[in-house]
């Protein structure tokens, strides 16, 4: 591997240079974790807003409700609901699991993982932050347009989407944002994934980085290929709605030419199932490493780790159609898309079982990002695990469109990766601010979370198993629906639980940052080439580029005399 | 490491970076055209007579034109890349003012058949066919905008600058670029226009 000569550049000087038109990826790292902190909240009221309203319909909301719906006095009407679901779902993964598992984590740590100054394009990793604040912009404007935000659900199908199903202005300023959010991830993923290749320290092979860095590897990788997919098709939705075009408007097909509501669907879903992967891989592989740190293991099968993710990677782009059963899809179709989709249970296997090897036997701490990313490990099991049923198509029919669906995918997608990227936080805060957060504390925030979650999607995917359908104000004007009435209102108590939870979060986080204690070089005891340095790191991260020797999982070696436990990747490793 | 070993060095490293980031982006253009692509193809397999009843097929001569400016466009560029590469600024110069010249036509030529278009009764409501011919077209020309600014900023920021590879290396991605373009236009052309 040849070495890349990277200049030390002055540190900046003045505040627009050094916090808002920042080229320092670590600084870059932190915008997008603040503008992610703030949307998971914005998103997270989105959502305590539609629990309440199943727990509760026709009951005020408290507090803010009669400030927010003064017309109702504080009830929320079924179009706001719609909007709310609509926009919980955009804002949470456009906007809050993005910006921190992909923009900060992205940001921060390739370049200290793999030993680098800064990222190879620094202009466009700034402007991917901006673009990404235009769209946040876009977005948040349309709430305050005359008919509202959209509130065709975040897949935003037309016939719900077009002109017909959605006359505002918010739909439109929707689709513009997903597609200005689209340039913003895809100038990221360039930088990514360049990065990775050029950059690495001399001695780095692709099996020496952390998992940390082919999980975010990964992901840039399906970001540059499938985002622009997703892009060509909020642009044509946008050419319907603005210039009355009829891509997506069922017409008269003998005068004029079809278009076809279906395809939207198609284009959607290609994106939508890497979607799912882009993601989950950051927490997979911030999990992968935290696990192996943790434990004071080396990560069982490493390579047979970073390969699944690699194969799980490839085959996701090929299943989207289990998305799509109930759309009279030929059967041959529908059960090619369930074969294959049963085939990534292969791959998810392996690196499963590679996690539980990694625990297995190991001298586990129980630090915070411990306890989250053995948090991720239960519930992306059971996210998995109701997956299949989703991926079938027999019980799919049965299933589609219910709260299972909602469970589901909350528990691979929200819960996995809100535990991984608090894990995340906990993990490298003393590398990002120089400040440790209280443990005690951060325990608790897991414990609660924990249970809230539980809570809430467990008892979605019972209410679903039961039939609910999602998406609707009230479900409970259907008769055989009444009964779930108290599961419901659990769910929301469970939801009110988690949510206060945050406020623990919150109050750690900002305690830290004001007077926390003063973190050490390497609080934790790990290898990785990011604790070799000071903290919080330096501007130009090393003063020497560092020289790699070993792999990021050296724990435990019974050969280390040093009274150590774990060895830097900065030095050879130690025979008997 | 001699400080000319490490000059000859980082030219390596740079012409890597440079590639891979330049392999990433038309990737994912590729696959932004491609959804479109798979897009007329739904349409036009689903759709039993093309055009469809009562519209006619565009005169192919604005096409052929456009066809016929892009290509002169990336050839021109080409040319002065050539010269530049010998050091002979003033022929690099004078062809890539040519280049501009069959950009700034593309865009007139695109301009002419989006209005006869509208002469033919065919507006971007007027149905599946003409929406596919508006979309395709405005997204080309959007593209091939921000090609020609890169081709004026080629002229105005790069050319004064001593010839030497990292130069010549910008000039080469916008070129990749614009030959991407190219390429594209080609199956616009065929697709739409003459199949
Ligand atoms: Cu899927």
């Amino acid at each position: 591997m040849a070495t890349f000569e990277q200049h030390i550049h002055p540190a900046p000087t003045t505040f627009l240079s050094k916090y808002i038109f920042s080229f320092d990826h670590k600084v870059i790292a932190k915008q997008f974790l603040w503008y992610g902190i703030f949307f998971l909240a914005v998103g997270g009221m989105m959502a305590l807003m539609i629990r309440w309203t199943l727990a509760f319909p026709g009951e005020a909301f408290p507090i803010i409700g009669t400030m927010l719906f003064p017309d109702t006095h504080g009830v929320i009407p079924p179009d706001t609901y719609a909007m709310l679901f609509t926009m919980h779902g955009t804002i949470m993964i456009f906007y809050a699991i993005t910006p921190i598992l992909i923009g900060a984590f992205g940001n921060f740590c390739i370049p200290l993982m793999i030993g680098a100054r800064d990222m190879v394009f620094p202009t466009l990793n700034m402007l991917s932050f901006w673009f990404a604040v235009l769209s946040a912009i876009i977005l948040m404007s349309s709430l305050f347009t005359p008919l509202g935000a959209a509130a065709g659900g975040w897949t935003s199908y037309p016939t719900l989407s077009t002109v017909i199903g959605s006359p505002g202005v918010g739909q439109t300023l929707w689709a513009l944002a997903i597609f200005v959010v689209g340039i913003s991830s895809t100038l990221g993923a360039i930088n990514y994934i360049t990065t990775i290749i050029v950059l690495r320290a001399p001695g780095m092979g692709y099996f020496d980085m952390p998992l940390t860095v082919w999980g975010l590897w990964l992901t840039a990788i399906l970001n540059a290929i499938f985002l622009p997919v997703l892009a060509a098709g909020v642009l044509l939705l946008i050419f319907d709605r603005v210039f009355g075009t009829t891509f997506f408007l069922a017409g008269a097909a003998a005068t004029s030419g079809s278009g076809d509501p279906v395809l939207f669907q198609h284009v959607f879903w290609i994106f939508g199932h890497p979607e799912v992967y882009i993601l989950i891989l950051p927490a997979w592989g911030i999990v992968s490493d935290l696990l192996s740190f943790f434990a004071r293991k080396p990560a069982f099968g490493m390579k047979a780790t970073a390969l699944s993710m690699t194969t799980i990677t490839i085959l996701s782009t090929l299943v989207y159609g289990h998305h799509m059963f109930t759309t009279q899809m030929s059967p041959l179709l529908t059960q090619s898309f369930m074969t294959l989709t049963m085939t990534i249970s292969i791959p998810s296997a392996i690196f499963f079982a590679n996690w539980l090897g990694t625990i297995w036997k190991g001298s586990i701490r129980f630090t915070s990002p411990m306890l989250f990313s053995l948090g991720v490990v239960f519930v992306f099991g059971l996210g998995g695990l109701t997956g299949l049923y989703l991926g079938t198509v027999t019980t799919d029919l049965y299933l589609h469109d219910t709260y299972f669906v909602v469970g589901h995918f909350h528990y691979t997608m929200a819960a996995s990766v809100l535990l991984g990227g608090f894990g995340a936080i906990y993990f490298w805060m003393p590398k990002m601010f120089g400040v440790m957060m209280n443990e005690c504390l951060a325990k608790v925030h897991f414990w609660l979370t924990m249970i809230g979650l539980n809570g809430i999607f467990m008892g979605m995917m019972i209410v679903g198993y039961a039939g609910m359908h999602r998406r609707i104000y009230n479900p409970f004007v259907y008769e055989y629906l009444q009964k779930l009435i108290p599961i419901n209102t659990f769910i929301t108590y469970s939801a009110i639980l988690m949510g206060l939870s945050q406020f623990i979060f919150l109050y750690n986080f900002i305690h830290a940052l004001l007077k926390g204690e003063k973190a050490s070089d390497n609080p934790w005891e790990v290898g990785t080439l990011e604790w070799t340095i000071p903290s919080p790191a330096p501007h130009y991260n090393f003063k020497e580029i560092p020289v790699v020797k070993c792999g990021p999982h050296e724990f435990g070696n019974p050969n280390l005399k040093n009274g150590r436990d774990y060895q830097y990747q900065t030095e050879q490793l130690v025979e008997g | 490491m001699s400080s000319v070993n490490a000059e000859i060095h980082n030219d390596i490293q740079d012409e890597l970076k440079s590639s891979i980031g330049m392999t990433v982006i038309l990737v994912s253009l590729m696959m932004f055209f491609g959804t479109l692509f798979f897009g007329y193809a739904v349409y036009r397999f689903t759709t039993e007579t093309w055009p469809p009843m009562g519209m006619q097929k565009i005169n192919l001569m604005l096409p052929s034109m456009t066809t016929i400016a892009v290509s002169l466009g990336s050839l021109f560029f080409e040319i002065s890349k050539k010269y530049l590469n010998k050091n002979n600024k003033i022929q690099g110069k004078n062809f890539l003012i040519l280049s501009i010249v069959m950009g700034l036509s593309y865009v007139f030529f695109q301009y002419l058949l989006w209005r006869s278009m509208g002469q033919l009764g065919l507006y971007t409501s007027t149905g599946i066919f003409a929406s596919l011919i508006y979309a395709f077209t405005w997204i080309h020309v959007a593209h091939m905008s921000m090609a020609l600014i890169l081709f004026f900023w080629a002229y105005i920021a790069l050319l004064p600058r001593e010839i030497n590879k990292k130069m010549l290396r910008s000039f080469t991605n916008i070129g990749t670029f614009w030959h991407f373009l190219s390429g594209i236009w080609f199956f616009i052309f065929i697709f739409l226009f003459v199949l």
